[in-house]
């Protein structure tokens, strides 16, 4: 961790140096949940807490793309959420342009919402069903002030030709189009308000491949035109290999991989990680490769295990200072696990070399990369606790 | 008062799309759902031709509603052109019916206006803000809801005395434990759509959300419970009216008609039987076009996607 800060934080942010500041940096976020409890258990004390993220440190650049990727459950659209405050974190701060926003009055916090944007999973859930695409897209400009009456209507206009669509849809209800269509709506909402920052929580998850790609490439060109940073959640890979910049890898609400697209793609330390690009599905499959399967399921966030998240069902797992202790993200170059890795291992390309900002989460980073690739772990039954 | 505001704004939107809040494409498939279905094709005869009676009483009725006419008492047929005969008092049954749709329909619409503006409050503020506004103001509702709701009635009535705008509101407090938990369901169900967080996130306060984005969503559910509630508070009055609990014995509703007839039914089955019989043909008509509006409005039923 101290690594980590030591490289995104040069500490003397004064004004006149805000280009080498990240646009949006967050320290130690954990955003936990009440589980549903009863009136005695919660008097007793026994109220739970799902910790749906969990201690996590990222900076986001300007204009850059940062991809997060995780399976269901694994707290990235949390992480999205407490973000752009739309949570309020249990934990941590938030910096965004040199600004703590981790507590803000609810006038700062609507000055915020026009600097931070989401995207939304479901385009048909996130438009109001009973308001025509003018008004949704309308609303945003009037409560910020930049334009209403016949100015509001042509910006509308304008902002539905920028997304593809066209300017007599303003009169239309979300319901009378397609996926598509709608998500391209939610884009345009995003931007209506020139936002610094976009989260896009899966904003092509929904939709077909075709229309992905359709999505994403605007998308691109909108970050181009806007200079807009992004944060793009999602558990596509192949989609986050197109669109990010750098990519993070979450398992139980914490980032157990972090680094530059190329040192995730092409080097994934984290088993985790290695275990998600395996799952990618390729066409010329060869079958003496080594697919990581991982077994179970993830454990639940309420009780998550008390050394490294992934311990009980890494398919590396070394022994109990696994269960115990909890690793911190470290820099991945010059650490003995980085080497090669044999043939049969898939998707780590041997040349590469991973550079300082390539960061993981793992106890076998400070152990041999011979030892590694030899190594047996025990059965999931059999290891400590 | 700025929330009435808004809320009227809501109404008197001049977007051609939207008509008293409900979307065209809605009443666009009302329409379909009227032009197939013969049973809310009846209803809407029904309760339009209830409707016409109540606006235009002092036309159609043929004579003085309250005018006594000594020679002609129990009459089965009136000598004018009253066809239905007269009363204990001489006067004619077809004008007195004429005028208690209007008193009936007026307390079943009222009452439910008032169960409807509170219940809905309750219910909105409830399931938005949750937690303990939420537990707080439900236990209340289902305090409310342990008592049958005539009882209730008949309690305010006799606090408040009789009287038709007492009837309407003691009978309006009946019905709020019904909206103020269809509301707060809807609203529950609505809080967790991504266009809450969406509106969060461009900046719209609690209040607009849940008065601007919200609200407008719970308008079918509410239009539905508002017709077949209608239905109850009409049978409700009839039941006070026919207590002798409701508006002024004199004044013509179809249940205080019903409890006078009682007295008669041997010599002047007419008195008791018809008021009967327009209560029963107009609940049936408003549960009709209650279907029918739920045919036509329920999003989960017709909007998939």
């Amino acid at each position: 961790m101290n690594s980590l800060e030591s490289e995104i934080e040069p500490e003397t942010g004064t004004e006149t140096e805000t280009a080498a500041e990240p646009l949006l940096k967050a320290t130690d976020l954990q955003k936990y949940f009440e589980t549903e409890t009863g009136l005695t258990e919660r008097i007793l004390g026994n109220q739970q807490y799902v910790k749906a993220v969990d201690g996590v440190d990222l900076s986001i650049d300007r204009q850059e793309t940062v991809g997060v990727v995780g399976e269901s459950g694994c707290g990235k659209t949390t992480l999205g959420r407490t973000l752009s405050k739309l949570y309020e974190p249990t934990g941590g701060t938030i910096e965004f342009d040199g600004e703590d926003i981790t507590d803000l009055s609810s006038k700062e916090l609507r000055e915020l919402r026009s600097r931070i944007q989401v995207i939304f999973q479901d385009p048909l859930s996130s438009l109001n069903p009973r308001k025509t695409v003018g008004e949704i897209l309308g609303k945003p400009l009037e409560i910020h002030d930049i334009a209403t009456g016949e100015a509001k209507r042509e910006r509308v206009a304008e902002l539905l030709e920028e997304v593809g669509l066209q300017p007599s849809h303003a009169s239309r209800y979300p319901h009378e189009f397609s996926g598509g269509q709608r998500q391209r709506i939610g884009i345009a909402r995003a931007i209506s308000i020139e936002p610094d920052l976009i989260i896009a929580d899966e904003p092509v998850s929904a939709l077909d491949v075709s229309v992905q790609a359709q999505i994403i490439n605007m998308m691109k060109r909108l970050q181009r035109k806007y200079d807009l940073s992004y944060v793009f959640i999602a558990h596509d890979l192949s989609v986050v290999k197109h669109i990010s910049d750098r990519v993070m890898v979450m398992y139980l609400g914490n980032i157990v991989e972090q680094g530059p697209k190329d040192a995730i793609f092409n080097n994934p330390q984290h088993p985790y990680t290695r275990a998600l690009l395996s799952s990618i599905p390729t066409i010329d499959e060869t079958p003496e490769k080594r697919r990581t399967a991982l077994q179970g399921t993830p454990p639940s966030p309420i009780d998550p295990p008390s050394g490294c998240p992934f311990s009980t069902r890494c398919p590396e797992y070394i022994g109990p200072e696994c269960s115990d202790e909890h690793p911190e993200l470290e820099t991945v170059a010059d650490k003995p696990g980085s080497i090669d890795a044999p043939e049969d291992v898939p998707t780590i390309l041997e040349e590469y070399e991973s550079p300082e900002s390539h960061h993981a989460a793992c106890h076998w980073l400070e152990r041999s990369g011979d030892e590694r690739w030899s190594h047996e772990a025990p059965a999931i039954g059999e290891r400590g606790e | 008062m700025g929330i009435l505001a808004n809320v009227f704004a809501r109404f008197v939107d001049t977007d051609k799309a939207r008509v008293f809040g409900i979307r065209t494409d809605m009443l666009e498939r009302l329409g379909l759902v009227l032009g197939r279905d013969r049973k809310a094709q009846l209803g809407v005869a029904i309760v339009g031709i209830v409707g016409f009676m109540a606006a235009f009483a002092p036309i159609l009725a043929p004579h003085d509603p309250m005018g006594q006419d000594f020679p002609v008492l129990l009459e089965p047929q009136f000598v004018g052109a009253g066809a239905l005969g007269t009363d204990s008092y001489g006067r004619d049954m077809l004008s007195r019916l004429i005028y208690g749709a209007r008193i009936s329909l007026l307390v079943g619409i009222g009452a439910v206006a008032v169960g409807a503006i509170i219940g809905m409050v309750i219910g909105l503020v409830a399931g938005f803000f949750g937690g303990l506004v939420d537990d707080v103001l439900m236990r209340m509702i289902d305090i409310f809801w342990a008592f049958p709701y005539l009882l209730v009635a008949i309690m305010l009535v006799a606090i408040f005395g009789q009287g038709l705008w007492n009837v309407i509101i003691a009978l309006g407090f009946a019905y709020i434990d019904d909206f103020a938990r269809i509301i707060r369901g809807e609203v529950l169900a609505l809080r967790e759509e991504e266009f809450t967080l969406a509106a969060r996130s461009i900046g719209l306060t609690s209040r607009e959300i849940m008065v601007g984005e919200i609200f407008p969503n719970t308008i079918a559910p509410l239009l539905v419970m508002y017709t077949v509630l209608v239905a109850r508070a009409m049978i409700a009055e009839a039941t006070l009216s026919f207590l002798g609990l409701g508006v002024r014995p004199s004044t013509p509703t179809w249940g205080s008609l019903l409890g006078q007839g009682r007295g008669f039914v041997t010599e002047a089955w007419w008195i008791g039987i018809l008021p009967g019989l327009m209560i029963v043909i107009t609940v049936f008509g408003i549960n009709l076009f209650g279907d029918a509006l739920r045919d036509a409005f329920d999003v989960r039923r017709s909007e998939g996607g």
